[in-house]
């Protein structure tokens, strides 16, 4: 029955209510639906007509989801404010904790004894490991998950998602935990920014592209889930 | 007992009748719909779901209470009224008798007008 209910849930979900209170608005309405049904099919109603007079009772879809917008207008934050939710708050977010986990590793790896990067102990190679991924791979991730459920949820407008996840791709091929080495011992270093080297020397251009170049396909990658998962989810009038 | 629905849903009206009927006890929203159509006598009756934004909004103002109960096998919300509800109430009573007052009184004195 709950998808007599669709129209309407997409409906309110599109005006910005939030998911909760759509949820407990369909459940009631699908309940009393069929106590409706229940009470009219004692009549000398056909089980169809019976259905159809229940609905009728009950409103129709536009009366439903006026009453819900004038009497308990709860907008969620995604709705009120997307360019909060999905731009501004995600790139705060890697960026703090870039410096967090920077920061962490930075006084974590002060006692390693200046080797070779072939050289430097299990522990903290796994510990190195472990910053990296959590910073390159995972923080990202877990952002972009967030905002795509988000997205998805109060079936917000692709604007503003697209543009988060291009500030998340953008902030996550300039920023990360990098162990840049050259080989000698005594010049192993850590750093934010994951510089290209040519000849000993970092190369900006060389940095800026392969920068570009990580966003997009991050980009591609995020914005493919979306669609595809938008496309198994959301209905078609929606 | 006529169930055609109104096309205007009375403002203070819901409220004032939902609140009303928690009164006595608690009840869930088809319950509260079949009373109010009762105890009017079907003179109100309007869409049947449009009463759930009404006390959404009343439990949201601190009106309302609500709990889920499973009863005879079935899980319905049941919504009992507050002491802010009951303030709520009487208040809106108030209002409403003062305004029928006004509006009798007005309606009396237009039936011993003069005839033209």
């Amino acid at each position: 029955m709950r998808r007599r209910f669709e129209a309407l849930t997409e409906g309110l979900l599109r005006a910005g209510v939030a998911p909760r209170h759509v949820r407990r608005y369909v459940t009631e309405l699908d309940e009393h639906l069929t106590d409706l049904i229940a009470e009219v099919r004692t009549s000398s109603l056909e089980p169809a007509a019976a259905i159809q007079r229940a609905e009728t009772l009950l409103g129709g879809d536009e009366e439903l989801v006026q009453a819900m917008l004038e009497r308990a207008p709860r907008r969620s934050l995604t709705a009120s404010a997307p360019w909060a939710v999905f731009a501004l708050s995600p790139t705060l977010l890697f960026v703090f904790a870039i410096v967090a986990i920077d920061s962490a590793m930075i006084r974590l790896l002060s006692p390693l004894p200046v080797v070779a990067p072939d050289q430097i102990p299990v522990g903290y190679r796994l510990l190195i490991d472990f910053a990296s991924l959590l910073v390159n791979d995972l923080v990202g991730a877990v952002l972009v998950v967030t905002c795509v459920v988000l997205a998805l949820r109060q079936r917000s407008k692709s604007v503003w998602l697209w543009t988060g996840l291009g500030m998340i791709a953008l902030a996550r091929s300039a920023l990360g935990f990098h162990v840049n080495a050259s080989g000698n011992a005594g010049a192993m270093t850590y750093s934010a920014i994951d510089l290209v080297f040519t000849r000993g020397h970092p190369n900006l251009a060389a940095t800026l592209v392969l920068a570009g170049v990580r966003s997009a396909v991050f980009f591609g990658v995020a914005a493919l889930a979306y669609l595809v998962l938008r496309k198994k989810l959301v209905p078609v009038n929606g | 007992m006529a169930r055609d629905p109104n096309p205007n849903f009375m403002a203070g009206v819901p409220e004032l009748m939902i609140l009303r009927l928690l009164q006595e006890r608690e009840m869930y929203g088809y319950e509260i719909v079949q009373a109010i159509r009762e105890e009017t006598g079907g003179v109100i009756s309007f869409g049947e779901g449009v009463v759930y934004p009404v006390l959404h909004g009343l439990e949201h103002d601190g009106a309302l209470t609500s709990r889920r109960k499973a009863v005879s096998g079935r899980s319905r919300q049941y919504y009992t009224v507050t002491a802010t509800g009951t303030q709520r109430y009487r208040q809106l009573a108030q209002t409403w008798t003062s305004l029928t007052d006004a509006i009798r009184l007005a309606l009396k004195g237009a039936s011993h007008a003069p005839e033209i």
